[in-house]
């Protein structure tokens, strides 16, 4: 019997193959093929118990007191044949198939996530990309990675690369962070609609989260106007200060065009022209006090001129 | 009260060990010792963004990738990095397979924001996660995550807020409890989650936070090539020193098709609905997603999607459609070639919004070509567009990247990058009008290590023409010579520089040396 490396090739739909896929998923793993056992494999491929010794995929064969059935022939099917007659071709190897059928040959112990977490546009899953893509049995990293390092992930995405040069950026190249600290593939159906601000930020920067009593509609992904913390900020790098899309005042003007002056150009236009918008605004992400998101502490700061009766307000009723 | 924490959680690791491991059984393993002084030398301002804000000068000692096997299994692994610095990162675990896995980790992090030391924040990190796996097909879970963070920090970097400082103090906790349940055909999860912040500045932001989520998929017995999926999202942040609240419920179901000859059909439904107690607001977001693709083997693939996005607060309601293209072609392993094409046009349908009408595009072409022998070269064009015609505003930018591995096996590899990123913007007023660009070059060469010495050397030089003029320069170098077989020497030297000639004054300079030793270590 000839087993084809390439299970992609098998027709999904006709009776008999279905029969043999319900088979597949539903028979105890190490009954598939119990005509090979590791001993055989590993007398050609001796290197290969080691490479999963410390792993999940660990073999059964060399377990003193195994829990799980995990053979060689769990994963590779075709044993008997490449057994008389090795060769690359009549063995499976999962490493070597595309997104769905990968998926059925790693589903028989695991969930794929991109099922289980996954809505909407999925790159990865758009591109056929397998689960050997990013993960590896044999001499796995972290997570059975192939590498979860930023590095790996910008080899596809690299246009990114460059925005974490940038003067403000998420410690990518220090090594403190990496992509999946924020693009969990995992979480996904930790969707932003369900917060206030984004969930991801959250974990990290919560000091910035509410509820508020007075929101910052456009730092609020559920709001109707709003699209959450990226509104304002480029996650991956800046060169304005914190990240921020645009500096200092124009980020503000960006979308209130038609409040702000470019200055602070008032009765106080000579003490406090040029000032940026955060030195007064200073709870742009909410406010328990103010609707206009001042700082509660101005009036001990600026001596209390900006509070005086007829001028401005922490509630912003009153106010020029 | 901290090191009380971390001795907890290594006394909870070594019970789990010690409670699943039994004498009797043999072992192995091993790991290394690596230990060394870093030293910096460094000068300017504007230290919060530099690559070198979380580095420490001292003595450093480290276990890198510590394991010991037990014949039965149990597995013990360990990464234990700069135990002895400020910037610690600790990683520790016990496993078994299909029995149980826990494990810890334990980091600290700083970002000075001058360079007497003393305006900084600094942020812990403990957390851990445990497993167990009282059946083939069902898998329980639980852990904690504590994270502390205190320290002064400037809201601005800029010339003109530096007497602008805000102090933290805070500690965000969260704890998780849930399980799992799977059988050939598919899975069930269930989770509960709890978050509590604590403001030691202010007392009136404590606040907590409850969710539950519950997710499923499953192919359809005696038809596998369907898979079902769906979930539930329950969750409500709660403000200690009030009444205020924001809720939210979300669930969401999906369909995936794999039909014949490639074919795939794939359609999702998210709906949200998110109460604010504070003015009484109620939120629902609808999406709709559908996408149909063809692939054919590993040699090409297409993927035509649409989504549509209902936002909705009974005031204020936009709707959005978004459509996307991609397809990919793979030429014998050699050539691979990707295109995409996403766009989204939203419409404000009733009401008014503070952004208004809005219309985004962007596209990503890739070519990659591998040759096996002489290593690859990609090339990438990266676009994006987004106008808003109430706003009267539009940026605009594309980036270009280049990047190539040169591995001829006699010589080593060289490693080449360069990427270009423009674009502009505008808006209704002249005066905030502007272009912007960035410059990124990057070389690395790793030469074939010649007798018992491994060097590497690189650079990476950065130009960025937007709101400032800025460049950066990095150099690093790495020699390692091995010695009696199981030991390495290691000298590493960093180099770190940015000049702002815009903003006067504004400069930096680092000078990093590295010098350690490692020792291999085997066990059993």
């Amino acid at each position: 019997m000839e087993v084809s490396a390439w299970p992609t090739q098998r027709p999904l739909f006709p009776i008999w193959a279905l029969g043999a896929n319900i088979l597949l998923l539903t028979g105890s793993v190490l009954a598939q093929e119990a005509a090979v056992d590791d001993e055989t494999c590993l007398a050609c491929h001796d290197d290969y118990e080691l490479s999963v010794a410390d792993s999940p995929h660990r073999l059964s064969s060399q377990t003193s007191q195994p829990v799980v059935q995990i053979g060689c022939i769990s994963c590779h099917s075709g044993g008997e044949v490449h057994a008389e007659d090795p060769s690359e071709d009549n063995i499976s190897n999962p490493a070597r198939l595309i997104g769905q059928e990968t998926g059925r040959a790693c589903r028989k112990c695991h969930q794929p996530h991109r099922e289980l977490d996954n809505y909407g546009f999925d790159a990865h899953a758009d591109l056929e990309l397998s689960c050997s893509e990013c993960h590896r049995v044999h001499n796995y990293g972290r997570e059975m990675l192939l590498d979860d390092r930023a590095e790996f992930c910008l080899r596809c995405h690299q246009s990114v690369q460059a925005t974490f040069e940038r003067r403000s950026n998420h410690p990518i190249g220090q090594g403190i962070m990496t992509c999946l600290s924020c693009h969990r593939f995992t979480r996904r159906a930790d969707h932003n609609t369900a917060y206030g601000l984004s969930r991801v930020c959250q974990d990290c920067h919560p000091e910035q989260g509410g509820p508020f009593l007075h929101e910052h509609g456009a730092a609020l992904a559920y709001e109707v106007g709003g699209s959450g913390c990226i509104e304002c900020h480029n996650p991956h790098g800046s060169e304005n200060d914190r990240l921020l899309r645009l500096p200092g005042n124009e980020l503000c003007r960006s979308c209130h065009v038609e409040h702000v002056t470019r200055n602070h150009q008032n009765l106080w236009d000579e003490v406090w022209s040029r000032q940026p918008c955060q030195t007064c605004h200073i709870e742009t992400h909410g406010s328990f006090v103010s609707e206009l998101y001042l700082d509660p502490d101005l009036p001990a700061k600026l001596g209390g001129n900006c509070y005086d009766p007829g001028c401005h307000s922490l509630s912003g009723q009153g106010g020029k | 009260m901290k090191q009380f924490q971390i001795e907890k959680l290594t006394g909870l690791v070594l019970a789990c060990v010690l409670g699943a491991v039994t004498t009797g059984f043999a072992g192995d393993g091993g790991g290394r010792v690596k230990a060394g002084y870093i030293y910096i030398d460094e000068e300017g301002n504007h230290a919060v963004n530099q690559e070198t804000y979380n580095s420490y000068e001292g003595f450093g000692l480290s276990f890198e990738d510590w394991k010991y096997r037990w014949d039965n299994g149990v597995t013990l692994k360990a990464n234990l990095h700069n135990i002895t610095l400020n910037n610690r990162n600790l990683r520790a675990s016990a496993s078994k397979p299909g029995l149980f896995n826990i494990s810890l980790r334990n980091s600290q992090y700083r970002r000075s924001y001058d360079f007497d030391g003393g305006r900084f924040t600094r942020r812990w990190t403990t957390g851990g996660q445990l497993s167990i796996q009282p059946h083939r097909n069902a898998k329980l879970f639980g852990g904690f995550t504590k994270a502390d963070k205190h320290g002064v920090s400037s809201l601005s970097t800029t010339t003109v807020s530096d007497s602008v400082f805000s102090s933290t103090d805070y500690a965000h906790s969260s704890y998780n409890i849930g399980g799992q349940a799977f059988c050939p055909y598919g899975s069930a999860r269930i989770e509960y989650r709890r978050y509590d912040f604590d403001d030691q500045l202010s007392a009136n932001r404590d606040r907590k936070a409850n969710s539950i989520r519950v997710d499923a998929s499953t192919l359809v017995p005696g038809a596998n090539w369907i898979n079902l999926s769906g979930g539930y999202y329950h969750r409500v942040n709660e403000l200690d020193a009030s009444e205020l609240e924001l809720k939210t419920n979300q669930g969401w179901g999906g369909v995936k098709l794999y039909l014949p000859k490639g074919h795939l059909l794939d359609y999702r439904i998210l709906f949200a609905r998110t109460r604010h107690s504070g003015d009484d607001s109620e939120t629902d977001n609808v999406i709709n997603t559908i996408v149909v693709g063809k692939s054919i083997g590993r040699i090409a693939g297409v993927r035509i999607g649409y989504e549509n996005r209902i936002s909705d607060d009974l005031v204020d309601r936009t709707v959005s459609h978004g459509f996307l293209f991609r397809g990919w072609y793979n030429y014998q392993q050699r050539l691979f070639l990707k295109a995409s094409l996403a766009t989204r046009k939203k419409e404000v349908k009733t009401g008014t919004t503070l952004l208004g009408d809005e219309n985004v595009t962007r596209h990503r072409l890739t070519a990659r070509y591998r040759d096996d022998r002489w290593g690859d070269f990609t090339a990438q064009w990266q676009g994006r567009i987004r106008e808003n015609q109430d706003l009267r505003s539009k940026v605009d930018y594309n980036a270009i990247s280049l990047d190539g591995n040169l591995t001829p096996s006699e010589y080593g590899r060289l490693s080449l990058r360069y990427s270009y990123y423009v674009g502009k913007y505008e808006n209704n007023s002249d005066e905030i009008n502007y272009q912007f660009s960035d410059h990124v070059v990057a070389a690395t060469l790793y030469p074939k290590a010649y007798r018992d010495i491994t060097v590497h050397v690189g650079a990476t030089y950065y130009r960025s023409r937007r709101d400032r003029d800025a460049e950066k320069f990095s150099l690093n170098f790495a020699a390692v010579y091995r010695f009696l077989d199981d030991h390495e020497l290691e000298i590493k030297y960093q180099v770190f520089n940015f000049d702002d000639f815009i903003a006067g004054g504004s400069y930096y300079t680092a000078n990093i040396v590295e010098i350690s030793v490692t020792k291999a270590i085997s066990i059993g």
